[in-house]
């Protein structure tokens, strides 16, 4: 028997360099490794927690973030219930590649995806480049829902992981109502609520 | 795993005292205990299929053979309090294991790049000085670590020279019969006026001896020729060409169509190796910018492509070593002159530029 109620697929995009791997292994191993080399195609890692009694195990995908990976990273999009699309809030940059990110999204995610739009490093305040403000505006129009967080200092890791969980098992639950089937689909599901249980930001 | 015949031969009687030699003897008598292949289906299966049997032997053969060692010593201290002069005897044995293990790890990172993730915890060369010779139960979990981590075949012999510029130490025990045999192999082969690259390549499979490392590697690799008359002026001339590229094209990299690379590589390059302050060094980054760009703008097909950084510096690393005694890892390039440098890069250049080529 496993040893989980669900199972969930979470899957990291974003830049180069704007900490997509420091946060994974901050959520699953507790730590900030101080040199992160560049991540080669994909990796992935798990970690189950317990919400509310629940217990969730996340499968975390952990994608490299130069563009000449694209063609790999592509072919895990379509099985993830969850995206986590990352940009530094120091790295304008990072923050205008985001409309071509959504593309990737729209093209190759299932479109019952969950999205969430994490602006990493706010740790580093006083080299921010992309204000708060804007980053949530940004978010609210394309129907994501948003999270500013450090890796390095462990702020609002846990919380983007957990909220996400949230709404993952929320959305599996719906669709279990609503196909009155005992076997949930996680990912299959119909459109979201973003009011989300945990009370995102 | 344990077969019956693994256990140590020697038996004491507690409480009468060894002598100093003791475990060497033990080595002795046993060195030639695992030459003869052994048959061990489990590891076997286990290996890579596509992997050389004879290499594949060895290394699983090695890997017991060191499993009996520990537990040989082990029982030594369990059963009566090492003398002095022993005690210093297994710490040389330590330091050797260690070093070995050092040594498969530099390899390791050329061959098997897939394998990074790893490795990337483990520094690439550790420093002797800062090598754990601590408790046996500490050292076992830490060789338990490293020997899962290695597929690579295992390099039973370190020359006296590596080992002593490895550890800056006097009164290392003299070269072995086997390391001293290997060594002369490797210049034998060398050493005519044509090197017989398959069998150089035969021979290289169960470790380079650290004096002959660069010179094999670039054999190799095709970035020397066979032909030892030709191998200054081929040398001269791939190193003038390298400066000349950088010459030529270097400038480019702000252009706005090089900006994206350029960019990529500048991410890439301070965490590049960076718990090793070798490659902290501002004129090392640079050197490794250079060398990434350039063959990033000469393969416009591939371009850089993350992780080549990586393909650098084993290279580096060793071509480094070709002029230095000391350990590499705290290396301040600056002491070395202008022109080594430019050599070393240079090198490091065109043996990256050969290992891909085979790959695309």
């Amino acid at each position: 028997m496993e040893d989980y109620d669900y199972l969930f697929k979470i899957v990291l995009i974003g830049n180069a360099g704007v900490g997509k791997t420091c946060l994974v292994r901050r959520f699953t191993q507790g730590l900030f490794p101080p040199g992160q080399g560049a991540t080669i195609g994909v990796d992935f890692m798990i970690k189950t927690v317990e919400i509310k009694g629940v217990k969730v195990k996340l499968q975390i995908w952990d994608t490299a973030g130069q563009e000449r990976f694209r063609s790999i990273t592509q072919s895990y999009y379509r099985s993830a219930n969850a995206l986590i699309l990352t940009y530094d809030i120091t790295c304008e940059d990072s923050f205008r590649c985001l409309p071509e990110w959504l593309r990737e999204i729209e093209q190759y995610a299932n479109n019952q995806v969950v999205t969430i739009l994490v602006g990493n490093k706010i740790d580093l305040a006083e080299k921010r480049e992309v204000h708060r403000q804007r980053a949530e505006e940004f978010a609210e129009a394309q129907s994501m829902l948003y999270l500013e967080t450090s890796a390095k200092e462990s702020d609002n890791v846990e919380k983007l992981f957990l909220d996400l969980a949230c709404v993952l098992i929320r959305e599996a639950k719906q669709n279990t109502l609503d196909n009155n089937d005992s076997a949930p689909m996680p990912g299959e599901g119909k459109n979201i609520n973003y009011l989300s249980c945990c009370n995102i930001n | 795993l344990i077969k019956a015949g693994n256990k140590p031969p020697v038996t004491s009687t507690p409480g009468k005292p060894k002598k100093a030699t003791t475990f060497q003897e033990f080595e002795s008598i046993t060195s030639d205990a695992w030459d003869v292949g052994d048959d061990d289906d489990e590891l076997l299966a286990m290996a890579a299929q596509n992997l050389n049997i004879e290499v594949v032997m060895e290394t699983a053969n090695k890997v017991i053979e060191n499993h009996s060692k520990q537990q040989e010593r082990r029982q030594q201290q369990l059963d009566e309090p090492p003398g002095p002069e022993e005690k210093d005897g297994k710490e040389e044995q330590d330091k050797d294991e260690e070093e070995r293990l050092e040594e498969e790890e530099t390899t390791a990172e050329l061959s098997f790049s897939s394998e990074r993730f790893h490795h990337s915890d483990n520094r690439l060369v550790k420093s002797h000085s800062e090598a754990p010779i601590g408790s046996p139960k500490e050292m076992s979990g830490e060789r338990a670590a490293l020997y899962r981590q290695q597929s690579l075949p295992h390099r039973p012999v370190i020359p006296l020279v590596a080992r002593m510029a490895d550890q800056n130490t006097s009164g290392t025990p003299a070269m072995t019969e086997r390391e001293a045999s290997r060594l002369d192999k490797f210049k034998q082969l060398l050493a005519g006026p044509n090197t017989d690259l398959e069998e150089l390549r035969k021979l290289s499979w169960s470790g380079i001896p650290r004096q002959v490392r660069p010179i094999t590697w670039k054999l190799l690799s095709g970035y020397l020729p066979a032909n030892a008359e030709r191998r200054a002026s081929t040398l001269q001339r791939k190193r003038q060409e390298y400066f000349g590229f950088i010459e030529q094209y270097y400038d480019s990299r702000n252009d706005e169509h090089h900006q994206d690379t350029y960019r990529q590589i500048h991410i890439d390059i301070p965490r590049t190796n960076p718990l090793i302050p070798l490659f902290q060094q501002a004129s090392v980054q640079e050197i490794f910018e250079r060398i990434l760009f350039i063959w990033a703008i000469r393969h416009p097909a591939s371009g850089y492509v993350q992780g080549i950084n990586d393909l650098v510096t084993p290279f580096f690393v060793v071509y480094i070593f070709e002029y230095i005694e000391e350990e590499v890892e705290n290396f301040d390039v600056s002491s070395l002159q202008e022109e080594v440098l430019r050599n070393i890069e240079a090198d490091s250049f065109w043996c990256m530029s050969k290992l891909l080529d085979g790959i695309q």
